[in-house]
């Protein structure tokens, strides 16, 4: 039976109509997916209107091919200039930026095309296959679990801080301090907002990346000579398949990543950053002895963020079609360009429309294919864009992240934000601290907080609500010992 | 008295492939040759309107209800005028940011602001310095009624029963957002319906529904047409609709004043113009908006995606205004959550 | 043994604190938000004050717990050359502010110009040729087709660009 709708949907993708479209989407989500700044939530939502026209299939495939091709290209950048595309490629920078810093940038990009076609292709796999159960689990996440999920999601900052675990802390510390700046979303008081209208929701958290990373990249380039040879690193850039013993190495970590990710992402509120996030941390915990160790270029933790974030995409759209509950900001335009066309995402689409479903799994699973096509091909392409001279490729991207920044709301604000966070990016590089902590405390302070308070507000005050969660009292758990086990180890050695 | 249009039957359509790119195609021809025209008449700085592009400021985010209207609005306004209507998104500020923008524009008819029921709100929590008098009304198009929402399998099966436990106990109601319209609404109900209700925010109207789903909370209010797939085939019931008929999305469920309750609330959209406009550039806008309320394409698009066609001319909009800044106000006064 | 340790650490502090400056700015500022937190009105059991505070506590600790074990104290910060940087940062300061009145167009005009001479980049066609070409690349692709609220200035020279037959493109 579901074999039928599976062949059937097959045949429906097989329209030069449809493939184009898709080819279409990949293209226009990997243009912008490698532009720091431009999301794939934008890109979408512009694009929706066009899909109005359409019949629902091939809007669908316009829309899901920019997702998958905006979320995989959000690596490109973090590979080549240290800077994510899209948040879901910050914890990419981790292992992709020192590879192409050893003039491996071709093989990291081909890597990262790998893992995300396995990390997109077990997401539609779940999302065929499992989704009924995977959606009842997720629906279960209330207040407490999200909270316990934040915490958990905290403690990766011990594991990214580097060298130094003391300014790793302060960095996340500091991120989760900015990240309480606008309207308390549960009382409504104004937080550090100094009557400023555009601080109301917050600052706009994409915004401290670019300028964290881009900015302070780029003024580190400067700072070292912008027109001096002096780090030039060659490209390697023969081939176009990755090396069968480099498959091997990743072969396990994207598949447990893939599997992790489609999990977090089905998750309503838990998108591919934080997906990417957590599965580079459980690939840390679960190899041991990696040479080169992670963080110094290990191809396999270049594999592990990118099949996490790319799975997240499958993932978000568990909870969307089945239950008519939005996975993430793009799974929630997608609801709207469904509803256009009266399919009502939920239930009963599985009833009603399992043609219209499994032709949109079906394609979704053809995305990828073409990804790791085109990303195979286009690897070395990439890989020579660092081999660009840097005083003209810099100029560049400083102008496009400034874009970026006034493109997130239409508002020239985001850009001093960005460039503050530029600044002080810059200055505390040089100090030694590590910066993707503050990312981690941006993204899941608010989560933290605003799921604490109101799992206490609903309980009345008692802590017996974190308690009587099994799957909040789990990961809490698994949270402190995420943090006591190092801990106990560091001592006895 | 507002129009209604929500028990017009459903067309669905679905336009073939050469209908599409005929579609872009002439969009194309007609930008191209409005162009040229627009620069002559902008260097020359000729009073006739639209002499460019008109921009229409969505304050809130591409993909929303805001923002999918107002580019239904654009799009027929082209049919009605000799130039190019532009959306353009401003975010912040629980909307104020990109409503400043536009309320602070040239009042010369090519910038176009998006209201909601937040206009009314800002003054009174402390968000912005931006009220109804800021602004010049040009037309309502929508309005997105409020339904009282429970779990499918909850104890409630009716607005009484709702009711009745509510005198005697708290009930948790989720909002989409604190001091968003959505909470206004939920208020509102709950205290025409003299009930305890502890307000809970959430993040969005997705995660307030999910929250009701899995039984966090016991009720919410949301609109109509965002939760009606859910009460379809899903974990939701609608208990009643605060309009002032039965709605099209929500086919078997009451209106609350059918139950016992006399009220409507909920959200509504409409376009504005920045203060101090002349009154012949203002007609002339309103009569191109007039002429895009009964636009084929425009009432397609809003019966396709589920909004009630609801108008109030500029008039009955700015005493609208009006009364919902009052009745806001007292609203906000009564929750104990005025500006601080 | 610990005495002398402690000793150690208290002789050490003065000069640490001058050799990681940021840190003792980093204290300051956790400092100021527990003041400010600390002037919420109170609401709730658990209110908006908590994790500013909290979070400044752990800011604190940590930052000093960084102040006292910092044993590297002289950064290998020689090598590098602060103008550059200082000098990137000012133009596109500069350029952000001026925008509002430049407009997107001319102002990115003008800020590739500036820098990419800065990079030393001396070829005439390539300056003119990027600095003109690649925003107006820019500006067809985010302002017409993305339909991004780019400034416009108080010259609206970006209208005169033609308008793009849309539909051909996407």
């Amino acid at each position: 039976m579901v074999l039928d709708y599976i062949t059937q949907g097959f045949v429906n993708v097989m329209d030069p109509f449809i493939i184009g479209l898709m080819v279409v989407g990949i293209f226009l989500g990997i243009l912008m997916g490698s532009i720091p700044g431009m999301t794939a939530t934008m890109t979408i939502a512009v694009l929706l209107s066009f899909t109005f026209t359409m019949e629902p299939a091939q809007g669908m495939m316009l829309l899901l091919g920019i997702y998958g091709g905006a979320v995989y290209a959000g690596s490109i950048p973090a590979i080549l200039i240290r800077t994510p595309g899209t948040p879901s490629a910050a914890a990419t920078i981790f292992d992709g930026y020192p590879l192409s810093q050893k003039g491996e940038a071709g093989r990291a990009v081909r890597i990262s095309t790998i893992a995300s076609f396995v990390g997109g292709v077990i997401s539609v796999l779940a999302l065929m296959f499992f989704s009924p159960v995977i959606a009842d689990a997720a629906l279960r996440f209330q207040s407490p679990e999200f909270f316990a999920l934040a915490v958990f999601g905290l403690t990766i900052i011990a594991s990214v801080s580097g060298d130094s675990l003391t300014k790793g802390m302060v960095s996340g510390l500091l991120g989760m301090l900015v990240a309480t700046i606008g309207i308390d979303p549960i009382t409504g008081y104004h937080r550090f907002t100094f009557d400023i209208p555009e601080l109301l929701t917050g600052v706009e958290f994409i915004a401290v990346m670019i300028g964290l990373f881009g900015i302070a990249e780029g003024l580190r380039k400067y700072a070292e000579g912008i027109n001096e040879d002096q780090d030039e690193i060659t490209q390697d850039v023969s081939g176009v398949l990755p090396s069968f013993s480099d498959l091997r190495a990743i072969a396990p970590v994207s598949t447990g990543s893939g599997i992790l990710g489609a999990l977090i992402g089905a998750i309503p509120g838990a998108g591919g950053d934080i997906a990417a996030f957590i599965t580079y941390n459980e690939a840390t915990r679960w190899i041991k002895n990696a040479t080169p160790s992670f963080g110094d270029g290990n191809i396999r933790g270049v594999a592990a963020a990118e099949s996490g974030n790319n799975a997240s995409t499958g993932g978000a759209l568990i909870p969307t079609l089945t239950l008519g509950i939005p996975g993430d900001s793009v799974s929630a335009i997608l609801i709207g360009a469904l509803l256009v066309h009266d399919v009502n995402p939920g239930p009963g689409l599985y009833q009603d429309q399992p043609e219209l479903l499994y032709t949109i799994f079906v394609g979704f699973l053809l995305i990828y294919v073409f990804i790791l096509l085109f990303g195979l091909l286009g690897a070395n392409y990439w890989a020579q864009v660092i081999n660009i001279p840097k005083q003209f490729i810099w100029p560049i991207i400083l102008l496009l992240t400034v874009i970026g920044a006034i493109a997130l709301r239409g508002n020239l604000f985001d850009a001093w934000v960005m460039l503050g966070s530029g600044v002080l990016g810059y200055v505390m590089r040089l100090r030694g601290y590590p910066l993707a902590p503050i990312v981690l405390g941006l993204i899941l302070s608010p989560i933290a907080e605003v799921n604490l308070r109101r799992s206490l507000a609903l309980s009345n005050g008692s802590p017996d609500i974190f308690l009587n969660s099994p799957i909040a009292l789990v990961i809490l758990l698994l949270s402190v010992a995420t943090i006591l086990i190092p801990a106990v180890r560091a001592l006895g050695e | 008295m507002p129009e209604d249009t929500s028990t017009e039957p459903t067309r669905q359509t679905v336009l073939s492939r050469r209908n599409l790119v005929k579609a872009v195609g002439t969009t194309g021809l007609v930008a191209t040759a409005g162009c040229l025209d627009s620069v002559s008449s902008q260097l020359s700085g000729q009073q006739s309107w639209p002499s460019r592009p008109v921009e229409i400021i969505s304050p809130w985010a591409a993909g929303g209800g805001a923002d999918r209207t107002s580019r239904a609005v654009a799009d027929a306004a082209e049919n009605h005028t000799e130039g190019t209507w532009n959306v353009s998104n401003q975010t912040g500020g629980s909307g104020s940011v990109g409503m400043n923008a536009a309320a602070n524009a040239k009042p010369d008819g090519h910038t176009i602001g998006c209201m909601a029921p937040e206009i009314a709100l800002f003054e009174h929590l402390g968000i912005a310095d931006l009220s109804p008098d800021d602004v010049t009304p040009l037309m309502q198009y929508t309005e997105f009624p409020a339904a009282l929402v429970v779990r499918k399998d909850s104890k409630f099966k009716s607005v009484d029963n709702w009711i009745a436990y509510g005198q005697k106990n708290t009930i948790k109601m989720a909002n989409s957002g604190f001091g968003s319209s959505w909470h206004m609404a939920a208020a509102a109900i709950a205290d025409e319906a003299g009930v305890k209700v502890e307000h809970i925010s959430y993040d969005g109207a997705a995660p307030a529904m999910t929250a009701v789903a899995n039984g966090e909370v016991d009720s919410t209010a949301v609109g109509a047409a965002e939760v009606a797939s859910q009460v379809k085939d899903g974990n939701l019931r609608a208990l009643g609709v605060a309009f002032d008929e039965k709605v099209k999305s929500l086919p078997n469920t009451p209106t609350l004043a059918n139950e016992g309750l006399d009220i409507r609330i909920g959200s509504w959209l409409a376009h504005f113009a920045p203060p101090d406009m002349t009154e012949s550039r203002k007609q002339e806008i309103v009569d191109v908006y007039n002429s895009v309320y009964e636009d084929d394409g425009f009432v397609e698009f809003m019966n396709n995606n589920g909004f009630i066609r609801v108008k109030r001319s500029p008039k009955e909009l700015q005493q609208f205004l009006q009364e919902q800044y009052e009745y806001y106000g007292n609203l906000v006064d009564k929750l104990g959550i005025s500006k601080q | 043994m610990i005495k002398q340790q402690i000793e150690d650490v208290i002789k050490r502090t003065p000069s640490s604190i001058s050799s990681n400056p940021l840190s003792a700015v980093f204290i300051l500022i956790a400092l100021a938000v527990i003041y400010t937190a600390n002037r919420f009105p109170e609401k709730g059991l658990v209110g908006p004050e908590l994790f500013p505070t909290l979070i400044s506590v752990g800011i604190i600790v940590f930052a000093a717990a960084d102040i006292l074990s910092e044993t590297q104290t002289e950064q290998e910060l020689t090598d590098l050359n602060f103008r550059p940087p200082a000098v990137v940062i000012g133009l596109l300061m500069l350029y952000v502010s001026l925008m509002p009145v430049t407009g997107f167009l001319l102002g990115s005009m003008l800020l590739l110009l500036v820098l990419l001479h800065y990079s030393n980049v001396r070829s005439t066609t390539l300056l003119i040729a990027l600095s003109v070409g690649f925003p107006i690349l820019l500006f067809y692709l985010f302002g017409r087709i993305f339909l991004i609220r780019l400034p416009e200035g108080i010259v609206p020279i970006s209208r005169l660009l033609p308008q793009l037959p849309l539909g051909v493109v996407v």
